[in-house]
């Protein structure tokens, strides 16, 4: 792309041969029954392209019907006589704000350059403006400067010790992992990453690919950081209990869940309401599947109190590598289930008042978009599925390990830490806590205990 | 014998809320059968005592698919979704949409929810659904 900074990219279009025609001649209708009609010789181009190199114009590319060449603004404005200005473009045509388009307008003057003979030679020369790109996501995160922000997948994988686990060949390969949210897009990133993502929508909600809020879209994306080899897929949900079950129903090993209730402790016992999740809860566990679930943003959150799921909180890591609890998320004891105690162990997550930490891909659009296809969010919403792919790396390595080994794997290789405090003013310090719960999961300590 | 009582939700146990959204006119509700665990508390061991009779689970599906309610067999029962109208029909109360469960995500309910006596010997409670917070 080089129409910018006063460099111009141009085509050029050497004259018709005896009894051929210009592609230019406003009676030329060609199509592919008469492209030869309009098809210089070969050896034509590459002397014309010889020549213009000749002349200090940079050649690209020799093709079948123009020359692909470029030069600076100054040169080209000298070369073929004329004035290059930055061109008007209509306001309402959709055209993104930072997109130029450089050109001699209609009042300048143009002449074909007579060196070499070039002006004989040449039938036409235009400027090639750059495309503008259909795209509505970047494949690729952003690299936003306001604030520090982790980008995935490296910089997740990287602080949970999951990349060299990857380099051993753990990846989470022939694991299936299902995740239950707001719907699965897919993203650009994804395919860039080449990562296995599948999705489908629970009976009562529609479209799966389509994620207006952004939030199952994004959030995965935190899964794959840390166990990119899974087989994933997605559930679109609607009643949570309902979107339990078919995902049960996948038959996968592990599933994902960033969403909870408010409930445990600020109610006295379980509400009838809730009874219906938590035996589709239970039922799934008692199906072998290890069940992940965030323990919350400052909620007491149901079903991450559950003592039969890994309930997950939060570490935040600053520029400087240091660790600590962050105020964003939860730490409680139970009231619903005496002698638990939640997390029991943390992923990566924001500080208040946004927890906008991690740079994540979204629908173009999606409530959670900032630009170009892409957010910034992570609560325990984000560190539960980085914890749920490391349960993955675990049951490669250990396809026998129950939810209960893996949950144990996690808690006695975890990286403890013993600075901060939680949303819920719990203190981080040394050995478990209810700030952090046994600490931040470390990939490669929890692989290098199983082998 | 078969009447229950809905809880409602307070907007109090809500910090922050960022509820999925539910419209107003659009109800989901679940339903639990009776089964040979009924009246116990489930647990791990012996959460398959609550797996009702599967014929029983298909007699209350054809049964709801008949008042023009979308139901889907679960483990333990049904879960299904219909209109406000057709809800308080079926179950004999008035729900009024509440604001302050978070996005739409609350009913009030007047009255006692009454499951019809078609249905009522296979049916342990009935549940309006709470969509849960995006944490």
């Amino acid at each position: 792309m080089g129409n910018k900074n006063g460099y111009i990219n141009f085509e050029v279009v050497v004259t018709p041969e005896d009894g051929k025609k210009s592609i230019f001649d406003p009676n030329a209708f060609p199509g592919i029954s008469n492209l030869d009609l309009f098809t210089p010789p070969i050896d034509k181009n590459i002397e014309v392209a010889q020549k213009l190199q000749r002349n200090g114009i940079e050649i690209h590319h020799i093709g079948e019907f123009s020359i692909s060449a470029s030069c600076t603004k100054k040169k080209f404005e000298s070369f073929f006589n004329t004035e290059v200005n930055k061109i008007q473009l209509p306001k309402d045509a959709n055209i993104p704000d930072d997109y130029e388009m450089f050109a001699p307008d209609k009042s300048s003057p143009w002449k074909l350059p007579s060196e070499d003979s070039l002006d004989t030679l040449i039938d036409r020369a235009y400027v090639q403006h750059d495309p503008i790109l259909f795209a509505d996501e970047r494949p690729l995160p952003p690299l936003w400067t306001d604030e520090f922000r982790l980008r995935v997948p490296v910089d997740v994988a990287q602080i949970l010790r999951a990349s060299s686990v990857h380099k051993r060949g753990y990846t989470g390969k022939g694991v299936k992992v299902v995740m239950a949210d707001t719907g699965f897009y897919h993203h650009p990133y994804f395919k860039e990453q080449g990562y296995n993502f599948m999705a489908i929508t629970a009976p009562d909600t529609l479209d799966h690919s389509s994620d207006s809020h952004g939030h199952g879209t994004g959030e995965c994306a935190n899964l794959f950081a840390t166990a990119p080899g899974i087989n994933f897929v997605g559930v679109k949900m609607g009643n949570p209990t309902l979107a339990i079950k078919t995902a049960t129903e996948l038959k996968p090993d592990i599933i994902s869940n960033s969403w909870g209730y408010s409930v445990d402790g600020p109610l006295p016992e379980m509400p009838n309401w809730l009874k219906p999740l938590y035996m589709a809860v239970l039922s799934a566990v008692k199906r072998g599947i290890t069940i992940v679930f965030s323990a919350g943003n400052g909620h007491y959150g149901f079903p991450g109190s559950m003592p039969e799921v890994i309930s997950v909180g939060g570490v935040v890591v600053d520029s400087d590598l240091e660790y600590s609890a962050t105020n964003y998320t939860s730490g409680f004891k139970s009231r619903w289930f005496p002698g638990r105690n939640v997390p029991d162990v943390s992923g990566l997550c924001g500080v208040r008042p946004r927890a906008d930490y991690i740079v994540l891909p979204v629908q173009k659009g999606a409530v959670l978009e900032i630009a170009d296809g892409w957010g910034a969010f992570s609560g325990t919403s984000a560190a539960a599925p980085m914890v749920a792919g490391v349960c993955a790396l675990i049951k490669e390595a250990k396809p026998e390990y129950s939810s209960a080994d893996i949950k144990n794997t996690l808690k006695f290789t975890a990286r403890d830490i013993i600075k901060g405090v939680n949303a819920h003013n719990q203190e981080a310090r040394p050995g478990p806590d209810l700030a952090t719960g046994f600490g931040l999961v470390d990939a490669a300590r929890a692989i290098e205990n199983l082998i | 014998m078969f009447l229950l009582i809905i809880t409602l939700i307070s907007c109090t146990l809500f910090q922050e809320v960022r509820a999925m959204q539910q419209t107003q006119e659009h109800v989901r509700f679940d339903v639990i059968l009776k089964s040979s665990a009924s009246g116990k508390d489930p647990t791990l061991d012996n959460i398959e005592e609550f797996f009702p009779e599967s014929e029983h689970i298909e007699i209350c599906r054809l049964w709801f698919k008949q008042q023009g309610v979308a139901v889907y067999a679960t483990d333990f029962g049904l879960s299904g979704e219909t209109s406000q109208a057709i809800f308080e029909k079926i179950f004999k109360v008035k729900l009024i949409p509440s604001k302050s469960g978070g996005e739409g995500n609350g009913w009030i309910v007047e009255g006692t929810l009454q499951v019809p006596p078609s249905i009522a010997d296979y049916i342990d409670q009935v549940t309006l659904t709470v969509l849960p917070e995006l944490f």
